[in-house]
């Protein structure tokens, strides 16, 4: 360490110093003087550090070298960057996805309550007194808070105006910002819960109220109540909400029922509204939290019929670990394959392009070779090329990546905004690269470096003095195998984003099979509402009632669930005990009319059956021609298998509803069984029929729901069935694949220079063989030939090798859709869709002969004269 | 005494003359090496080729220290001075030499 130092401190002036020592000696001494040229290199050799030095060294006249061929260096950094950049893009969105974690102090130690059935995590809310006992049953030591999602409270911000607007509050248990760390301007925000205090988003504070500083203090009323503003959250602090999303304000969970009226959160058990967040101590692990929880008393929860138990995770900003998001972690992984597989391309590019270039250079290799310099210190050299081009492509990419997911951040916001600002509003989506990014882009940058140096300077050295004159370096075998793997690695992609395209191109027109248009959802929680039972089904048939009777109504129903937005799935079995895995759904008497599902035969539920819940089901046409072939299904008989949740065990079939899509606007669904829908306190969805354009008649039905219950309004989004849930759908396939076409044509480019580099490469060495040929009398046609002859093996083998796992890829796709819980991406392409197989061929084929037609131009105009001098 | 002459250093000594010729005070190479030539009573001449070489190593190892000084003739040297791991290495290689002289001093008369 002391000898570094040492070294640093007098490495500057070791020229100077030394000749002024050796000059000194020169003049004093009376004898010739010895040779100061060796002992000059003596001693730098002593006070240097000859690898770094050599590497610096390397690096410089890499630089050097690399600035004497630009269009060499401009063609690779173009690909590097290019690459590097989609894959740093979609490694950042991988990572904000599932890494990401909240924006408060010490995220590593916060925690959020869940539910585990058997080994899966479910989000889960308690009732107020539920989370009284769960906090008494922690440590007392443990931190603990409850929030509830987002809501919409209308209010007239600016009394002058009386505009009423929605506004998005989070209530949130007292603790909630001292607990998180979060200072909120001026001071803290609220300890005591009672009292009515509001702290706003920074973007809300910001947006909407003009960045005002003297808004401390001001006066804001919600629901009746005079809330008064303490602070402004920091920026960035966009609360823990799952999906992030940004609320406008945060107020105390004990003022809630004054703010929401006909709601008490806080005393209501059934009221199950409410997340739960842990912070833990330090020493204290992830799983002793989960054991504390395990075992408090009168948590113990068996809902969907299975037992499950309270449990904690590590909170991060999107909980891809559970829940709706669980598949998400599989796409990226999947997305970062197909990015991974363009860089590989292009870096295959970039191997052909260095060692014909090195090829180029082999005399100089040779020469330097020659006169004493080891193999190491060449490959070295050229190594530290290729690791200059690498490491600036990896910078101009990491650039390209920020721009990248500004644009997909934009994008995505804007789709979700579009949908529905109600839904999606303040939707968060951190896209800033964090320490991983940077780790990725680094250890992407200096791999593929590696790849593209180590291998062309390996093979360009390999050959012993006698023979680099003749060979090129790279044997004919490699790049064979090359061009190869990256045309079949093309044809796969290219494959399957046609295939994702044509999808995507579908879901255009696709036809449920009942009309979508006209059509209003209306979501009412009940579970908002404070009060028994019959309080509740009194309240919705009061909103069926007054939904009714407004104008440009003309028909409505009562749904489980909506379409499109998730639907229900179990066993069931006929008289004979013939079993079936069907898809079902509780819809009210006017379903079958409001949506257009025409009845081939029997009839559906009269409006009074439906509020009776009768044991009747009305079935689609192939579960009837299933359970009774070429017999009439009306009056047999379909029973309900273990899993329950039905009020009946068994129901007579009265009906008989053509097949519609339900579940996912790409797959049909064959089998599925509509049973009765009550009006009762368990609300639902309700879908409106609107004579014109559904849009107009929303503010009439928000302002009849507030009428009748503000707390139901609070919570109640509307939306038309055209822009929300159908647009998700579409949104379902159009991502996939707009991404899948870009990469696919990306990856056609990168081929095609692939391509064109290397028959460039083979016409710049075969001129004598050419010029020879030409003088020999060959016709342009055999020159062609000559030239296209090597590559075509390669180019035939690739696309076989490209079919069959582009076969394997599309059989991939249709065994997804064959899932029931995922949506057909290829809208029933099938496993082999040769249309799109031939579509994909051609655009390669065509690519190929772009690509050569420059090389081959130039053949066909050697002229033999020239080429039989030329050396 | 002429060039080529000079009996051949064995491996190790150039070092432990050096570190006895700056024990008492700090010098310049040159009259490092002058100091080395006189005290031999002139039958040692150490060459430039292999002093400034020597004094590198040994200042790396941190026997010695350099800073530049005035030299007899008002000129900028560079002096280099003992350090006290320096004086250490000079009493352990001082009594390893010394053993070996003798050693080869009894192996001599005796043959």
């Amino acid at each position: 360490m002391r000898r570094f130092i040492l070294k640093l401190r007098k490495r500057p002036h070791l020229e100077r110093d030394l000749d002024e020592e050796l000059e000194l000696h020169r003049e004093m001494s009376s004898r010739p003087f010895g040779h100061s040229t060796r002992i000059r290199e003596e001693a730098r050799e002593l006070w240097t550090f000859p690898f770094i030095e050599s590497l610096i060294r390397d690096f410089r006249h890499g630089c050097r070298t690399l600035a004497k061929s630009p269009s060499f260096s401009l063609v690779c950094l173009l690909t590097l960057s290019l690459g590097i950049g989609i894959n740093t893009a979609v490694f950042t969105l991988y990572d904000s996805l599932t890494y990401r974690l909240l924006p408060v102090k010490a995220p590593e130690d916060l925690l959020r309550v869940v539910r585990q059935s058997e080994n899966s995590l479910q989000p889960v809310t308690v009732s107020y007194p539920e989370f009284q006992s769960l906090r008494n049953g922690m440590d007392a030591s443990t931190d603990v808070i409850a929030t509830s999602s987002l809501r919409t409270i209308f209010t007239a911000l600016t009394p002058a105006a009386g505009i009423r607007e929605g506004i998005k509050a989070q209530f949130v248990s007292g603790n909630y910002f001292s607990v998180l760390g979060i200072n909120c301007n001026p001071g803290i925000a609220f300890h005591d819960g009672e009292k009515a205090v509001a702290v706003v988003s920074h973007a809300f504070w910001t947006r909407r109220l003009d960045s005002d500083p003297t808004i401390p203090g001001k006066i804001v009323n919600l629901g009746g109540t005079r809330f008064t503003i303490v602070g402004v959250a920091p920026e960035g602090f966009y609360g823990t909400d799952l999906p992030p999303r940004m609320p406008d304000l945060w107020i105390p969970l004990a003022t809630q029922s004054r703010v929401i009226a006909g709601s008490d959160w806080i005393h209501d058990i059934a009221t199950r509204v409410l997340h739960v967040l842990v912070r833990r101590k330090p020493g204290i692990t992830v799983n002793q939290i989960s054991r504390e929880l395990r075992q408090i008393r009168g948590l113990e929860m068996s809902r969907d019929g299975r037992k499950s138990w309270l449990t904690a995770t590590n909170a991060t900003a999107f909980q891809t670990n559970m829940g709706g998001f669980r598949g998400t972690g599989t796409i990226g992984l999947i997305l970062m394959g197909a990015v991974g597989v363009i860089l590989l391309i292009g870096c295959v590019n970039l191997v052909n392009l260095t060692m014909s270039r090195n090829a180029a250079r082999k005399r100089e290799i040779a020469v330097r070779l020659a006169i004493g310099a080891s193999r190491r210190q060449i490959v070295q050299q050229l190594c530290a090329e290729s690791l200059v081009l690498g490491i600036l492509g990896g910078a101009i990419g990491f650039g390209l990546s920020l721009l990248l997911c500004h644009w997909i951040r934009v994008g995505a916001l804007t789709a979700l905004d579009w949908i529905s600002n109600e839904v999606f509003g303040g939707f968060q989506l951190n896209l800033a690269p964090d320490w991983r990014v940077f780790a990725y882009t680094l250890a992407l940058s200096i791999l593929t470096a590696a790849l593209v140096g180590i291998w062309p300077a390996l093979a360009s050295t390999r050959t012993d003095l006698n023979s680099s004159l003749k060979s090129d370096g790279l044997g004919q075998g490699q790049r064979h195998l090359l061009l190869t793997a990256q045309i079949a690695a093309c044809f796969i992609l290219l494959a399957g984003a046609g295939l994702l395209f044509r999808g995507a191109w579908q879901s255009r027109s696709a036809n449920p099979g009942f009309g979508l248009n006209k059509i209003l959802l209306m979501n009412v929680d009940l579970t908002t509402i404070d009060g028994s039972p019959d309080v509740r089904s009194v309240v919705l048939g009061r909103v069926l009632d007054r939904t009714r009777s407004l104008p440009g109504v003309t028909s409505l129903a009562l749904v489980d669930r909506a379409p499109f937005l998730g639907t229900g799935s179990g066993q069931f079995e006929n008289e004979e005990h013939k079993r079936l895995r069907c898809r079902f759904n509780a819809v009210s008497g006017g379903y079958f009319d409001t949506l257009k599902i025409p009845i081939l035969a029997g009839r559906s539920f009269s409006q009074k059956e439906a509020q009776k819940g009768d044991a009747e089901v009305v079935v689609s046409e192939a579960a009837a021609q299933f359970y009774w072939p070429n017999q009439s299904p009306l009056g047999r008989r379909i029973s309900v298998g273990p899993q329950g949740g039905l009020p009946h065990s068994s129901y007579a079939v009265i009906g008989v509803a053509k097949v519609v899509r339900n579940t996912f606007l790409s797959k049909v669904d064959n089998y599925y069984l509509y049973f009765p829908k009550p009006i009762s306190d368990a609300g639902g969805w309700v879908l409106v029929r609107t004579r014109r354009s559904p849009e107009a008649t929303i503010p009439a039905l928000r302002n009849a729901l507030l009428e009748i219950n503000p707390a139901l309004a609070s919570h109640s989004y509307l939306i038309t069935l055209q822009k929300g849930p159908v647009q998700i759908q579409k949104l379902m396939t159009d991502i996939p694949g707009t991404i899948a076409f870009l990469l696919g044509l990306l990856a056609l480019l990168l081929a095609s220079v692939g391509v064109f580099g290397v028959v460039m490469y083979l016409v710049a060495q075969r001129i004598r063989v050419i010029g020879i040929h030409m003088a020999l009398g060959a016709q342009r046609r055999d020159v062609i030939w000559l030239v296209l002859r090597e590559g075509l093996s390669s180019v035939a083998g690739g696309t076989l090798i490209g079919f069959l796992g582009a076969a394997c890829l599309s059989g991939l796709l249709a065994a997804f859709a064959k899932m029931p819980d995922l949506p057909d991406l290829t809208y029933q392409a099938g496993v082999f869709d040769p249309a799109t197989f031939l579509i994909a061929l051609g655009a390669l084929a065509l690519a190929m002969a772009a690509a050569c037609l420059l090389p081959v131009y130039r053949a066909t105009r050697v002229d033999p004269v020239i080429a039989l001098r030329n050396d | 005494m002429g060039y080529g002459q000079t009996p051949q250093f064995l491996q190790g000594t150039l070092d432990l003359l050096i570190l006895r010729a700056v024990l008492r005070k700090p010098l310049h190479g040159y009259a490092i090496a002058g100091a080395i030539h006189t005290l031999s009573d002139e039958v040692l001449t150490v060459e430039e080729g292999s002093l400034y070489p020597a004094l590198h190593r040994l200042e790396l190892a941190g026997a010695i220290v350099s800073e530049w000084g005035l030299s007899e003739n008002n000129r900028r040297a560079k002096y280099y001075r003992i350090t006290r791991l320096g004086r250490k290495q000079l009493g352990e290689q001082q009594a390893g030499w010394d053993r070996l002289s003798i050693a080869i001093g009894k192996v001599l008369r005796h043959a």
